[in-house]
């Protein structure tokens, strides 16, 4: 199975998509541009799935289901191609597609593996009595928190309820995938793979192997944190970890308007730009459910581009369109996620 | 002043050996008295123990400057596996907010480490200031010479950190130095030879045999490498130019040879790297394929062979990379293999690191078009034309400083083909007074290698059992159901 078909998989036949935003996404480069496209193109949750994503790779990818007419061009856009959905369809049992994965819900699980397995190597290794031992090569917050997790337990207990934490998660897993994971496992005198080792040994590629890592630390922690009576060691290490859908600062943001303060309030406050301020926004009317599109889009505002767009496809809308109005883009860009939200 | 009692019995607590190594007592006695010391000691040698174990018996700090992402990350692991909790590492590779801790408490560190372009950072330096400072260490010292100009410009500063910092002793430690390189690393710290100890080892390691295998292309050295890893005792490393072909080799020997057997270079994560290394330290790993990334730090006592595939681009690094056999005393080897092309290639390798003459030339007349970019070469140009440097000035450096590359890669090209003894080749290159006697265990100068001779021949019976692929749950009782260490 060749990685690159696994593109295929992120195109459409109907929809034409810029591959740019697609790989940008991917890579975890969080613009409302991207944002958006995500949203447009039914991506969104694939955010950050390939933080390492090499460019150059990702168009050699593209060029060759190009060339093999699987894939079409028209610009800056590409779909797919009759022959391109066949292919689809004939690998679709054969590649791997994350159904656990949810970039914006957990976006620090890498953070959070580095602590698990820390842990269960520190654990292992106090399990032995032994202290003379190379702990894995984790950033040194990482270091500290494990740290201070192991201080708040009782020592006497913690192999075997980590033990026991560990044995509900793998057994939740599809067989491969656990024995795949498990590879990963390191503690008293037991060493763990490199990726390039677990991947030959289940007969992954690098792609699918990634894929596969990525999908199930978010299934590991959707259990985690859907069923946390049952994991308290684990549901605490991931405790700190849990961040909102939003970015830092347009978390921020958020709060600040529902305490009631305006965007200029907000702008002199935080000495942040306004137009960065409306980003917030528009990140916000992406990525909540119940974003109040109301609260930032007047009735006459509201009037004027329904009445502009009634008859046309979204996505031809342009903003060109509205030239002869006083709308901003601003609004014209909440109305358009308003809309593509609802068709959903 | 310290008795030799005392630090004895540091060094069997802490470390747990009841001797030293030739030449440890001596540099540690020295630091500890607060004399300036510049010390060669041959690779595998326990360099590190001369700075660690004074830092248990000086009250100060003890201030390492290391050179390299990959052996300061060693030196720290093997700190932590001692025990030593009062490390820290600031280097380019932390995140920021460790970063800022680090800083913020440097001072209540025993052991710091730092990378020198770290220990340029004005704020870094008034901390280190305000510091104790009762040892400067600088690990490696032969970079100040050998990599000074072209990689690592921030080496030049040292020279004013010392000033800046005041440390009760300085420590250069290297393995391999010529006599001009020596003279380089005195100077570039501001050190005389008259006021500072100078502790000079031979570089030699006699029980490391020295070979070198002419071939007629890629395809006959691949056989010849797959004929050689299914011959030798293991384990043995392979040391590659290239990570493309340290992972293609890879699979070869997988096929051929043994599935124990990974790669190992700078463009593996962290996890990957530490992974590989742990299999290699407890025996899971029989060969290593590994580029330059792997090593300065590794302390396996037990490797057989080192075998490189690509011509190393000196002899230091050569002496470096082979000094990582043998580290037991027991009978090891190291083996060159190389093609007419290899020279070329590798000349390349080394002069392409250098910025061109026409780079240099755009660059001084818009040096603010350059802002944003994340080259190497521009990093460099950008210290000097902040040092006063002007373009003709670093053109006449930096060809020079090619030229010097070419001379030493020419050496190592010399030292395949001298027809006389390889060991002492290299000893007159170092202008090691040593004389060889060439026996054969010596070198291929005058009969071809014989492993079993060398009883260096793995036993062709010998069957390695094969890893006995564990489902998940059996890890996870290998990992949570431990006997206690006796």
């Amino acid at each position: 199975m060749d990685d690159q078909l696994y593109l295929l998989y992120l195109f459409d036949q109907n929809q034409w998509r810029r591959p740019l935003a697609i790989q940008a996404l991917l890579k975890g480069k969080r613009t409302v541009s991207n944002l958006y496209a995500g949203l447009d193109y039914d991506l969104l949750p694939l955010y950050q799935l390939l933080p390492h994503l090499v460019t150059a790779k990702f168009q050699q990818a593209l060029t060759q289901l190009l060339a093999a007419g699987l894939l079409v061009q028209q610009e800056r856009t590409i779909r797919l191609t009759a022959a391109g959905v066949a292919v689809k369809e004939k690998y679709r049992n054969k590649i791997f597609l994350p159904t656990y994965y949810s970039g914006f819900e957990f976006h620090y699980s890498h953070e959070f593996s580095d602590r698990l397995f820390l842990a269960t190597q520190v654990v292992s290794e106090l399990q032995a009595h032994n202290r003379r031992y190379f702990p894995l090569n984790v950033s040194f917050v990482t270091q500290q928190r494990v740290k201070q997790w192991l201080q708040q337990q009782d020592i006497s207990l913690i192999a075997e309820r980590l033990q026991h934490e560990w044995e509900l998660l793998l057994a939740a897993l599809p067989v491969a995938q656990a024995d795949y994971y498990s590879q990963f496992l390191l503690g008293h005198q037991v060493e763990r793979a490199t990726t390039a080792q677990a991947d030959q040994l289940a007969g992954w590629t690098a792609l699918t192997g990634e894929l596969v890592r990525q999908d199930i630390s978010h299934h590991l922690l959707h259990l985690i944190t859907t069923q946390a009576a049952r994991f308290p060691l684990m549901a605490t290490l991931w405790q700190p970890l849990a961040s909102g859908l939003l970015s830092k600062s347009a978390a921020q943001t958020m709060s600040l308007l529902q305490q009631g303060l305006s965007l200029s309030m907000i702008s002199r406050r935080r000495q942040v730009k306004l137009n960065t301020l409306k980003e917030h926004l528009l990140e916000a009317a992406i990525l909540l459910p119940d974003f109040s599109f109301n609260t930032y889009l007047s009735a006459p505002a509201r009037q004027i581009l329904t009445e502009k767009f009634a008859e046309q496809p979204l996505a031809q809308w342009r903003y060109e369109q509205l030239a002869t109005t006083k709308l901003s883009f601003f609004e014209f860009r909440l109305y358009q996620i308003e809309r593509r939200k609802a068709d959903d | 002043m310290i008795s030799v009692e005392k630090i004895k019995q540091v060094l069997q607590a802490r470390f747990g050996y009841t001797a030293f190594k030739p030449g440890q007592a001596e540099v540690i006695q020295a630091v500890l008295s607060g004399q300036d010391t510049f010390a060669i000691l041959p690779t595998g040698t326990g360099k590190s123990l001369c700075y660690q174990l004074p830092g248990y018996l000086l009250a100060g700090q003890i201030i390492v400057i290391s050179p390299l992402l990959s052996l300061m990350q060693d030196q720290v692991a093997q700190l932590h596996y001692l025990g030593e909790k009062s490390v820290l590492a600031l280097n380019s590779a932390l995140d920021p907010v460790t970063r800022r801790y680090g800083l913020a408490h440097l001072e209540q560190y025993k052991f710091v480490f730092l990378s020198p372009e770290m220990a340029n950072q004005p704020q870094i330096r008034q901390k280190l200031q305000q510091s104790q400072i009762d040892l400067l260490v600088i690990d490696e010292a032969h970079c100040i010479s050998q990599w000074g100009v072209d990689f690592r410009p921030d080496y030049l500063a040292l020279k004013s950190l010392r000033t800046t910092i005041q440390p009760r002793a300085t420590l250069a430690l290297t393995a391999t130095a010529t006599k001009r390189v020596q003279a380089d690393i005195l100077a570039k710290l501001g050190l005389t030879a008259t006021d500072t100890k100078q502790i000079i080892h031979s570089v030699d390691r006699r029980n490391i045999y020295l070979a070198t295998e002419a071939v007629a292309d890629e395809t006959e050295k691949d056989q010849q490498l797959i004929a050689l890893c299914q011959q030798l005792k293991r384990p043995g490393i392979i040391y590659f130019s290239s990570r493309q072909k340290a992972e293609e080799i890879t699979v070869l020997l997988q096929q051929k040879v043994t599935q124990r057997v990974a790669f190992y270079h700078g463009a593996m994560t962290s996890q990957d790297r530490f992974a590989v290394q742990q299999q290699f330290m407890h025996g899971k790993l029989e060969i290593i394929c590994a580029t330059n990334a792997f090593g300065m730090g590794i302390n396996k006592a037990d490797v057989r062979f080192v075998i490189h595939y690509h011509l190393p681009s000196s002899l230091e690094s050569y002496l470096q990379e082979i000094g990582r056999a043998g580290r037991d005393g027991q009978q090891s080897i190291a083996i060159l293999l190389y093609t007419a092309r290899d020279f070329q290639l590798q000349a390349n390798l080394v002069t392409n690191t250098l910025p061109e003459a026409a780079l240099i030339k755009q660059y001084f007349a818009h040096p603010q078009r350059f802002a944003a970019a994340a080259i190497p070469e521009i990093d460099l140009l950008k210290f000097y034309r902040q040092h006063g440097q002007d373009a003709a000035a670093i053109q006449q450096l930096f060809a020079k400083r090619r030229d010097e590359k070419m001379l030493a890669l020419r050496s190592m090209l010399a030292f395949v083909q001298t027809p006389g003894c390889k060991r002492q080749f290299i000893l007159d290159y170092f202008t090691d007074p040593t004389t060889v006697i060439h026996d054969p265990t010596c070198c291929d100068a005058t009969q071809s290698t014989n492993l079993a001779e060398l009883d260096l021949q793995r036993d062709p019976t010998a069957v390695v059992a094969a890893d006995q692929q564990q489902n998940w749950q059996e890890r996870l009782a290998a990992i949570f159901t431990t006997s206690p260490q006796l």
